[in-house]
């Protein structure tokens, strides 16, 4: 049995000297050699790389290249050491001293330049700087690589499908670094229970993506062997504060934002609670959205006495649940759109559906899931909310402001959109807000008014919704489109307007809440009753 | 925004331009000189017998724009005057048209 040594002897730096004068190649390498450098002498650019490809570039430390050589130059083979992805530093030797050279050859990756006839203690100089070079750029590209193994880790526990799920799971990740701070995992806690866990750890280093996945672990052990959610969260506080952020002795402590959403099938009823992540939104079949608890919150790993946030108990009949860290909704602020037109940006370009969605100013990770509950005959989200928010009655005069902000979020979530149908879908938009605005809201700061807008994918078609906190009033459609178009009377022309553009126009709490469904069939443009309706509803709102 | 606005008097047409979307948050600069360029004084004739209302460079026109074209549509109905209304976008044309003003006034493409 051999036993391996276990602390070989460290190789001797080895110097490829590329150098097509004979008695300039030999003084170098004698020089180099009594200073106990390895030196590999050849005489042309097509000799180096038939050495470096035998031994390997990882054999050679450093790279000492004369750049006039009858066959090709320095600069020729430095270019090609860069296009084998060598980490490998070059030090050029010339006698031409011309200040253009020198540009080039830094340019191209060399770390230094000697004139000729070289001086020897210069030389050894730059050697021991060049050696020192590739190292660190060895270090960097290995620690690179791992990082990129990392992530690659990391996305594929993310897409990772588990078999026979009970949810339909959409989801997409773009960590800002290779790996990120964000994570997701789903798994059943129990019979007729699944639980999808989102986090976001403070930072996008290899910490944050440790500790994510290492909270996940944690809560996914702890809720399996019986542990309530609550109790969880309260012990991982206490984790974060006594054992990471106290152990690291860190200036910024490290926190953890969670949302869990628990789903019991038996009961069809979901629990939610969120600390510090964007408030998750439940989409009923029908999808009008409703949000299930307040955005932000506390997360952990802030304060020792932290309470639990009460988690949110909802009905389910269906529908999907939407999950989001907060990377998506600073991005989706910087490039003016909605989050959620670009959270279903991402997800169809990771679908394959659209062209990858360009995340230059991303400044955080950001990761966007939607969890669909199948019912009867749905299997996956039907109504994606594209733009989901609320105005109030002050708003009134940001409405062309709010109308370039559509523009973009539409543009962002469907960037093939037919050109009509975008233009009516911004004026019918813009017609009901306005109407909630002025006489739902009566203009007031404190009054608000909800704004949706909807996609269905494979109808290509979209719904508005606008809900207004006021009363309505009773009114008749039919009479008030007659009475604009036969009377020439200044009203009742945006209800009009709402009408025509939609093919399905539907209000309820007496025109309080409006739906409007727009698509890219052609709209029936009934005409307007011949004869005046005697005796309709008194019109007590101007539509 | 302000609108352009001209009279011919040997063509006896008054030419009121419109430099982008007609829409509630335009119309409110819009409607005050528009309403100067349509008074008539009691009594007196109008001295245009066509209103040209030129909208080529709109892409929009929401309810409140509707509305100021019903009012210039008034106006020259009162006056026994017609309304000629200029447009280049086609979603311009279909709102006029869903709202029926194309009954009550020329629509030409420009």
């Amino acid at each position: 049995m051999s036993i391996a040594n276990p602390n070989p002897l460290p190789r001797p730096r080895r110097v490829l000297v590329v150098e097509d004068d004979l008695t300039s190649r030999e003084l170098i390498r004698i020089a180099l050699e009594k200073t106990g450098y390895a030196v590999v002498p050849v005489d042309g650019v097509c000799a180096a790389q038939k050495e470096l490809n035998a031994l390997g570039f990882e054999a050679f430390d450093c790279v000492v290249t004369d750049y006039q050589m009858p066959e090709d130059t320095g600069l020729a083979l430095l270019a090609w050491l860069r296009e084998h992805n060598s980490q490998l530093a070059t030090i050029i030797l010339t006698a031409m001293a011309e200040k253009q050279l020198v540009a080039d050859s830094l340019r191209g990756g060399a770390v230094d330049f000697l004139e000729k006839p070289v001086d020897i203690h210069k030389l050894r100089v730059a050697i021991i700087k060049a050696i020192e070079q590739t190292r660190q750029r060895r270090h960097t590209f290995e620690v690179q690589a791992a990082v990129r193994e990392l992530g690659r880790t990391q996305s594929w526990m993310l897409q990772a499908r588990v078999a026979n799920l009970p949810v339909h799971i959409d989801l997409c990740f773009h960590p800002k670094l290779e790996a990120g701070g964000d994570f997701f995992s789903h798994f059943r806690p129990g019979p007729d229970k699944y639980c999808c866990l989102l986090t976001d750890v403070s930072g996008h280093d290899l910490q944050a993506a440790y500790l994510s996945a290492y909270f996940q672990g944690v809560v996914r052990g702890m809720l399996e062997c019986a542990t309530s959610l609550p109790e969880v969260f309260c012990i991982f506080n206490r984790m974060l504060l006594e054992e990471w952020n106290h152990a690291l002795h860190a200036s910024v402590g490290t926190s953890v934002a969670v949302c869990a959403l628990l789903i019991d099938f038996k009961w069809r009823t979901a629990d939610v609670i969120t600390c510090g992540t964007p408030a998750p939104l439940y989409v009923p079949p029908e999808g009008r959205l409703q949000m299930l608890t307040e955005p932000g919150g506390i997360p952990l790993g802030w304060f020792e006495d932290f309470d639990v946030p009460a988690r949110i108990h909802a009905s389910m009949p269906g529908g999907a649940f939407l999950l989001w860290t907060d990377g998506l909704e600073d991005w989706a602020e910087k490039t003016g759109v909605s989050p959620l037109s670009a959270g279903f940006a991402l997800l169809q370009a990771r679908a394959g559906g659209r062209p990858a969605v360009d995340l230059g100013e991303a400044s955080d990770d950001i990761l966007f899931s939607t969890v669909c509950i199948p019912s009867a005959g749905q299997k996956a989200l039907r109504w994606y909310p594209l733009i989901h928010e609320r105005y109030h009655g002050g708003q009134l005069a940001e409405i062309d402001r709010l109308g370039e902000h559509w523009t973009r979020s539409l543009q962002v979530a469907v960037p093939d959109l037919d050109p009509m149908l975008k233009h009516d879908l911004l004026l019918a938009s813009r017609e009901s807000l306005l109407n909630a605005l002025q006489h739902g809201c009566h203009n007031e700061v404190q009054c608000w008014a909800t704004f949706q807008i909807s996609f269905d994918p494979e109808t290509r078609k979209f719904r508005i919704w606008v809900d207004d906190p006021g009363n309505g009033h009773a009114f008749d459609l039919d009479a008030h489109e007659m009475t604009a178009t036969h009377h020439l009377v200044d009203r009742h022309r945006g209800l009009l307007l709402m009408k025509q553009l939609s093919q399905a126009l539907t209000f309820e709490r007496r025109g309080a809440s409006v739906l409007m469904e727009l698509g890219p069939e052609p709209r029936r443009h009934e005409p307007a009753p011949t004869q005046p309706a005697g005796g309709g509803n008194p019109f007590s709102r101007n539509l | 925004m302000k609108p352009d606005i001209s009279l011919d008097l040997a063509q006896k047409q008054l030419r009121i331009a419109i430099p982008g979307d007609l829409i509630s948050t335009s119309v409110r600069a819009l409607h005050q000189e528009i309403d100067a360029a349509l008074m008539v004084p009691a009594g007196a004739a109008a001295p245009w017998q066509t209103i040209t209302l030129n909208l080529a460079s709109a892409k929009m026109v929401d309810s409140m724009g509707l509305n100021l074209i019903v009012k210039i549509l008034k106006t020259a109905q009162n006056a026994g005057a017609r309304l000629q209304i200029i447009y280049q976008n086609p979603n311009v044309h279909r709102t006029l048209v869903f709202t029926r003003l194309d009954r009550y006034a020329d629509l030409i493409k420009g």
